[in-house]
Order: C-alpha cells, then sequence, then structure tokens
C-alpha cells in the first residue's frame, strides 16, 4: 500500500486525466480541485527542498552576513536553480545567452505533477515554460532592468510562456516594503511607481507575469510547500494589487479590511 | 447504460483489455487502481486515470482508504474510508481499531477506493 507521497502522486496523475478531459470534469475540477490540493498537502509534496537548496541557503545566509569572496550572482543562479529543481516534475532547465550578458534560466515540466503545479498558480498549460532571472545585486533591481526582462518574457518567449520569476536579495523598485510598523494604514502604499507599475503596466497590456522574490523570500523556501505558496501569493497579488507587501510567514492569514469590517472578522473568528 | 469514452488512453485500443475491463465493472462496484491495472492488463497510473475520470463524470464516489501499518498484518483492513475530498486525516488521532495514538504518518498507508454508481460501459472511439 502507498505511501504518502505516492498516494499524491497517484492522485495527481487521476487528476491530470480529468484536466485532459475539460468537456467531463471542468465543474467537478471546479468544486473539488481547490480542496483536493489543501487536503492532501499537495504544496508541500510538490516542493520539498532538496539538501542540495539547503545548504546554498544556509551558504547565501552567511554570504549575506560576511560579504564572502563567492560570486554573487552565480550563488542566486544556483539558489534559482535548486529551487525549481525541488519542484516535482520540473524536467527541462536551459540557460541562454540573450543578447546582453544576462544568462537567464528557462524552466518547465510536462509530467502530471507539473499540471498540477500549473493549475493551482493558474498558469496556462500551452504557456507552462518559467523563466528565470537571478540578481543578485547590492540595490533593488531598477525599473530599466524590470522591463528588459518583461520584453524576454513577451517577445522571445512569445507563445510559451506566462510567468517570469526575478530571485533578488532587495526586490525591485517601487514594491511595498515590509517594516517594523504593523498598522496596515501606515504600511499601505496608495502610489504606483518605477519597476511595480511596470509590472502591473506589463501584466494588463499582455496578461502575462513578472514577479519578483526577495531576500526573505528565498530564505523561507527552506520549508516544504513554501516556494509554491510564495509564488501563488506573488502573482496573485500582480491581480489584486493592494499596496502592501507579499509577505509570507508559516501562519499566514489574509485580512484585508477595513476598520468598520475588520471588527466583524475579529469576533468571527474569535468564536 | 452511461459510457465512459477512453480515447485519451492508447492501452485501451486493444479490444481484449476493453473487454477485461469491461467485465470487471459489470461484477465489481467496488474498485481500487491495482485491481482494475491487474484486472485489465493496464498500468497503475493509468487505472487511476480512469477511475478518477469516473468520478469527476459522477458515474464513482472516491475514497481515501487509510491503513495503520502496526497492526497484524493478516487483516490488512483499512481504520477509516474517508471522502476523497477530505484528503489526509489530521494527527494525532486515536487508531479506533487498536486503541494507539497515531501521532505521525510514518505507520499510515494509504489506497483509493472507488465506488461506482450506477451500471456503465468503457468505449474506445477515437472521435
Amino acid at each position: 500500500m502507498p505511501e504518502q507521497d505516492e498516494a499524491i502522486r497517484l492522485l495527481n496523475v487521476g487528476l491530470d486525466a480529468v484536466l485532459n478531459h475539460p468537456e467531463l470534469g471542468e465543474k467537478w475540477l471546479a468544486q473539488n480541485l481547490p480542496i483536493l490540493l489543501k487536503n492532501f498537502q499537495v504544496e508541500e509534496y510538490l516542493y520539498s527542498p532538496s539538501d542540495a537548496l539547503l545548504q546554498r541557503i544556509d551558504e547565501y545566509i552567511q554570504w549575506c552576513e560576511e560579504r564572502r569572496t563567492e560570486d554573487a550572482g552565480h550563488l542566486m543562479e544556483e539558489l534559482a536553480l535548486l529551487a525549481f529543481l525541488s519542484i516535482k516534475g520540473s524536467a527541462s532547465f536551459k540557460s541562454f545567452q540573450s543578447y546582453s550578458p544576462q544568462i537567464d534560466l528557462s524552466v518547465k515540466g510536462s509530467d502530471a505533477n507539473w499540471r498540477i503545479f500549473c493549475e493551482h498558480l493558474r498558469i496556462d498549460w500551452d504557456k507552462r515554460t518559467i523563466l528565470v532571472e537571478a540578481k543578485n545585486i547590492s540595490d533593488t533591481v531598477d525599473e530599466q532592468q524590470f522591463r528588459r526582462f518583461c520584453s524576454i518574457v513577451e517577445t522571445m518567449f512569445l507563445n510559451d510562456c506566462l510567468v517570469g520569476v526575478f530571485f533578488t536579495r532587495y526586490g525591485a523598485s517601487g514594491f511595498p516594503e515590509e517594516t517594523e510598523i504593523t498598522t496596515v494604514a501606515t504600511i499601505r502604499q496608495r502610489g504606483l511607481r518605477d519597476a511595480a507599475a511596470t509590472q502591473l503596466l506589463f501584466h494588463a497590456r499582455t496578461k502575462k507575469y513578472v514577479i519578483v522574490l526577495n531576500d526573505k523570500d528565498i530564505r523561507s523556501l527552506v520549508r516544504p510547500g513554501a516556494f509554491i505558496q510564495i509564488l501563488n501569493r506573488k502573482l496573485r497579488q500582480v491581480e489584486e494589487w493592494t499596496g502592501l507587501p507579499v509577505s509570507f510567514t508559516e501562519s499566514y492569514e489574509e485580512v484585508d479590511l477595513p476598520k468598520h469590517l475588520k471588527r466583524h472578522y475579529t469576533s468571527f473568528a474569535a468564536g | 447504460m452511461k459510457t465512459l469514452n477512453l480515447k485519451h488512453f492508447p492501452s485501451f485500443k486493444r479490444e481484449g483489455i476493453l473487454k477485461n475491463l469491461n467485465e470487471l465493472v459489470e461484477h465489481q462496484k467496488e474498485l481500487m487502481p491495482h485491481q482494475v491495472a491487474v484486472a485489465a492488463g493496464c498500468t497503475l497510473d493509468e487505472a487511476m486515470g480512469i477511475l478518477m475520470l469516473l468520478t469527476a463524470d459522477e458515474m464513482a464516489e472516491a475514497y481515501l482508504l487509510v491503513y495503520h501499518t502496526t497492526h497484524d498484518n493478516s487483516s490488512q483492513a483499512p481504520i477509516m474510508a474517508r471522502k476523497l475530498t477530505e484528503g489526509f486525516p489530521e494527527t494525532p488521532f486515536t487508531c479506533d481499531d487498536c486503541g494507539q495514538e497515531i501521532n505521525s504518518t510514518h505507520n499510515l498507508r494509504y489506497d483509493f477506493l472507488f465506488k461506482i454508481k450506477e451500471d456503465m460501459q468503457f468505449i474506445y472511439t477515437s472521435e
């Protein structure tokens, strides 16, 4: 009899078969897929950080603290590659030299696990290639760099790619930052500028996504399921811009309500 | 009688396999993936795919069977059958059979059961 991982694998195979029959299973999937993914802990199954990734994250943290001599760019590229390698179903990894010196990475899968990964993140199957750019620079990714990556996602991978992912240390310019201040009203960013504006305009125009992982996200990758949860929330944030930083904690609860509504939620949650 | 077209499962193009599968569902209304694979001569993955299609088409109800492996192996009976959408049981919980407190999934094993709700037949047409 199968252990837990094999049971989830079989479930994914079954769900893949249903996804291949939209005329038959569309209604059933709409009703049942989200709860199946949750109750079978599919996120934790699909993403389990490898020993190599855990070690590299540890070395990255030490690098941040001690400023080692290791090549910063290579380190970030390795983190990106190892993170995607830790997703079950990722199979094709390509690195190419674009028209500028930057080396990019494209990731793609074809099996049932990658199918469920895409379905969970609402990535069209025919655009299931994910493009990755690693930037371990000492500042935020500026608008020009962000726009350049958007251009690659749009033009060089026109029909194959829906999502581009930046791996960075300091994020990109114009994105809301986490601060010590906990009041939502204080930290909510009301204006759009720089790379953050480009992100939303790019999505509005092309329906494609370019999202940014930062230092805090990278350090979170040690937990099973974390990478998928981070990707999912950052993709949803593009669609539902709130002006709040997208943070990820184990006990994450998203309650973004004005005061007169939040009091009802608080008393409801208290039971 | 309702039918399910197995056009996306090339193995079932062969008449013998389709016949075996239809004989199975004629006599058995509770099916497990390995049982279908053995009877029909297909892979476990194909069997699971077919049974999930039956579920999605509302011709079957799917369950997750949970086994406690520290039991006497001769029994092999599941300690619970959960509706598929309920997923894995949360730990800790107490095994109803042996009374042991189960704190992790280490001693748990799983399988799937599909209860066919009505008479049906598998077909294979390429359109």
